[in-house]
């Protein structure tokens, strides 16, 4: 290596340095460097998403123990057994998809109307935007134990302060059969909705303030301004956001489980991926508990796939 | 940039990195750490500290050997003890439940600790410890108990009073729905309850604790001795009946939320009258209502009604057992470590930080003048008197098992996690079935499970 590798020369742009400098052994072709430099990443897809995905696939085919080496092969067997199993796995779809869309729906309710309201110019707009964030940011478990506190129907302080202000004379039981499906719905849009937020209000801030301008001269007011100016607007942003948000909803584990996990409210809340892991680590079968996975992995790409075919419909509309 | 460059540069990286191993490696030769990985469910702070102790004890008699406790809840124990074995991973020791010995032992997954045993002196053991743990086909002891205790009935006295009703133990269900009932009192006139007579802890551990207990006290059993599910039978359909009838009339509507420790806070601030749990309850009386306390306000029963099918009661046995992983990393030590936690003096140590939850499991310590003279004994002692009435005179029996032979079940964990008791119960209580439709579905569920798991012998 010589000290002329790194010294520029005075006046010279990058291509003159580049043949400026002595050239000793054979040297790499450009195009190589692109694979080498791509290698790492493509190794780490193979090995922690293909690898495992493709491993899911495989297992599903077969009884397996979660303990032990042993699998047995047994063909479309889970696939089957599930698929005609209304009272279990039929049963989770329609609570995940119950789940999946109420918690979308309402995210993006509030995530634009959150991202309209930080999007105008008021005193403390970024310490604003900043706390709004705070839901995404907390662990999903502190969230739960807290919310657990404040809805417990012995000593939660909603119910306490329902009743100082008279609302309510007697507690309501939030953690109970009844009512723990729309908790877990609303704890779950307050807890993702600024993720809604961040992309909403980013794409807002691109918006040439003309064509609101132009709106007005035309005498449209706030709602029409929405309707007409905004909305098509976002309408690119939100389509993502939708998406990711009812993948992320459909295979949401952790704050179902945390809630009720195991217990008898968890009934009511057994989604499919609550079911996939009852399987996989409650009866400890490993190859049912893979057949779900590939069969929820399957209702994702359907309903990617729908939703795609809808949205371009709506565009070429 | 050159192929030479290339290989020069990897060259030297991989030099560099060679020689950080090595590096790291020297000091680890001339003194390796053996970290022992070491999983329990105490998380009573000075529980914690006592096993602190102990273990820095043990550090100074073995120089190179750490060991590491890591606190787990019961919720998240069967959970995360799969993952790890699933894993390949296991802790080198843990707690467990004897249903979950029972079943990793059969899967030859755990270390004999026979040596423990002998180490401790088998005569010295309690018979009720050794029936637990001993394996009569091979002839070896898989697990443990660090302690034992029984699950009892925990009531306020003075709401007993108020409501005129005997603090004997109700004879059978009946007797006992007709107290509640009584104990289940509308106290601002608006027609509805604001106390009610008892309180359940909705965590499927606790509801699968209900159902063995239940059905054990109702002359029933949850498995043949063929090992079949036994659910579908007249005891299973009574104790479903019999928990309709609670969860109608003197359950809080929202128990199925309700965690175990809720149950207390709910006994010690007067939102129930009774609640069944365990002696560690007592430390939370003590920090959430001392006058209480003070005055006398708690009792403990000690026997359970029994069903209209039974003769007895079942209760269950606290019999935790530390278990070692055959296929962790340092098995010997873990093993080592367990002979030297038994030690008399050690195993007081951890026996007194909480000692009404914790029976000790030697008869020396038992009739041991300084554990006598425990403290806590002034203020809990009927509390420990009711446990050591139930252990001497009425055989409580571990989680899941109705009968000593279901030990020999290689399934009962399997069961336990898989949801099937729960959903039995919830579809009851809800009304969605009745208790005939409820535990045929749970019989249907089990045997498939069981089939499927290759345990079927029937």
């Amino acid at each position: 290596m010589t000290n002329s590798a790194t010294t520029p020369i005075p006046g010279g742009d990058t291509a003159q340095l580049r043949t400026a400098l002595p050239v000793r052994g054979r040297r790499i072709p450009e195009h190589y460097w692109g694979y080498i430099l791509l290698t790492p990443a493509i190794v780490l897809v193979l090995g922690l998403i293909l690898y495992p995905v493709s491993y899911s696939f495989y297992l599903s085919f077969f009884s397996k123990h979660a303990f032990f080496p042993e699998e047995t092969f047994i063909g479309f067997e889970n696939y089957i057994r599930f698929l005609t199993d209304p009272e279990d796995f039929w049963r989770s779809v329609k609570l995940g998809a119950i789940y999946a869309f109420s918690t979308v729906i309402l995210q993006v309710i509030v995530g634009v109307a959150a991202s309209l309201l930080l999007n105008e110019t008021f005193i403390g707009r970024t310490l604003v935007r900043g706390i709004v964030l705070f839901p995404y940011m907390v662990p999903t478990i502190v969230v739960v134990i807290l919310m657990r506190w404040i809805l417990s129907d012995s000593y939660g302080i909603l119910n306490y302060l329902l009743q100082v202000i008279g609302l309510i004379n007697r507690p309501i039981v939030w953690l109970g059969a009844e009512n723990i499906m729309l908790v877990l719905i609303l704890i779950s849009t307050w807890t993702y909705f600024p993720f809604v937020l961040i992309g909403v209000l980013a794409r807002l801030q691109t918006i040439d303030p003309e064509l609101y301008a132009a709106a007005k001269v035309d005498g449209a007011g706030m709602l029409r301004r929405f309707f007409h100016v905004t909305l098509p607007q976002i309408r690119n942003v939100l389509f993502v956001l939708i998406l990711l948000r009812f993948l992320f909803m459909f295979t949401k584990f952790d704050i179902v489980w945390l809630l009720t996990g195991g217990s008898g409210l968890g009934y009511y809340v057994r989604t499919l991926p609550i079911f996939t892991y009852m399987k996989a680590f409650g009866e400890m079968q490993v190859g049912a508990g893979a057949a779900l996975s590939v069969i929820m992995f399957l209702i994702l790409v359907v309903f990617a796939l729908i939703y795609s075919k809808v949205f371009q419909r709506g565009e070429e509309e | 940039m050159s192929m030479r460059r290339v290989l020069s540069t990897v060259s030297m990286a991989a030099l560099i990195g060679a020689g950080m191993a090595v590096a790291a490696a020297l000091p680890a030769n001339a003194q390796e750490v053996k970290v022992v990985n070491i999983w329990h469910t105490e998380s009573n702070s000075k529980t914690k500290a006592a096993i602190a102790e102990i273990m820095a004890d043990f550090e100074k008699l073995n120089p190179g050997v750490k060991l590491r406790q890591e606190g787990v809840s019961w919720g998240s124990l069967s959970a995360k003890l799969t993952a790890a074995l699933a894993a390949g991973a296991p802790p080198d020791m843990s707690h467990g439940q004897t249903y979950i010995e029972r079943s990793l032992s059969a899967k030859g997954l755990l270390r004999p600790l026979n040596d423990v045993y002998a180490s401790i002196g088998e005569d010295d053991i309690l018979d009720v410890v050794k029936k637990l743990d001993y394996n009569t086909e091979d002839g070896n002891y898989y697990g443990i108990a660090h302690a034992i205790g029984t699950d009892v009935l925990i009531y306020r006295k003075d709401f007993y009073e108020e409501a005129g009703v005997s603090e004997d133990v109700p004879k059978t269900w009946a007797d006992w729905i007709e107290t509640l009932k009584k104990l289940t009192v509308d106290l601002d006139g608006d027609g509805l309850p604001d106390r009610y007579g008892l309180d359940l802890a909705g965590p499927g551990f606790f509801i699968n604790e209900e159902v063995y207990m239940w059905v054990g006290s109702n002359g029933g059993t949850l498995f043949g001795p063929n090992g079949r599910p036994t659910f579908d039978t007249k005891p299973v359909h009574e104790m479903l009946a019999f928990y309709k009838e609670l969860n109608d009339c003197c359950l809080p509507p929202g128990w199925l939320g309700h965690g175990y420790r809720d149950n207390f806070v709910a006994l010690a601030t007067g939102k129930v009258a009774s609640i069944l749990g365990w002696g560690r309850g007592a430390y939370t009386f003590e920090k959430l209502a001392p006058d209480l306390v003070e005055a006398g306000a708690f009792g403990v029963m000690p026997g359970k009604p029994i069903g209209p099918s039974g003769t007895t009661f079942l209760t269950q046995l606290d019999s935790e057992p530390w278990m070692i992983f055959k296929d962790a990393k340092y098995p010997e030590i873990a093993a080592e470590f367990l002979k030297f936690f038994y030690q008399k003096d050690n195993y007081r140590k951890y026996i007194q930080t909480v000692p009404v939850h914790f029976f000790p499991i030697t008869k020396s310590l038992r009739e041991d003048a300084a554990y006598q003279a425990t403290p806590d004994f002034e203020t809990w002692g009927f509390w420990t008197d009711a446990q050591q009435n139930i252990i001497a005179n009425h055989e409580p029996k571990p989680l899941m098992m109705t009968e000593w032979d279901d030990l020999s079940l290689p399934f009962t964990k399997e069961i336990a996690d898989s949801g099937i008791l729960i959903d039995m119960v919830v579809a009851v209580v809800s009304g969605q079935s009745t208790p005939e439709e409820a535990a045929a579905r749970a019989q249907r569920r089990a045997e498939d499970l069981i089939t499927q798991l290759g345990y079927k012998t029937w």
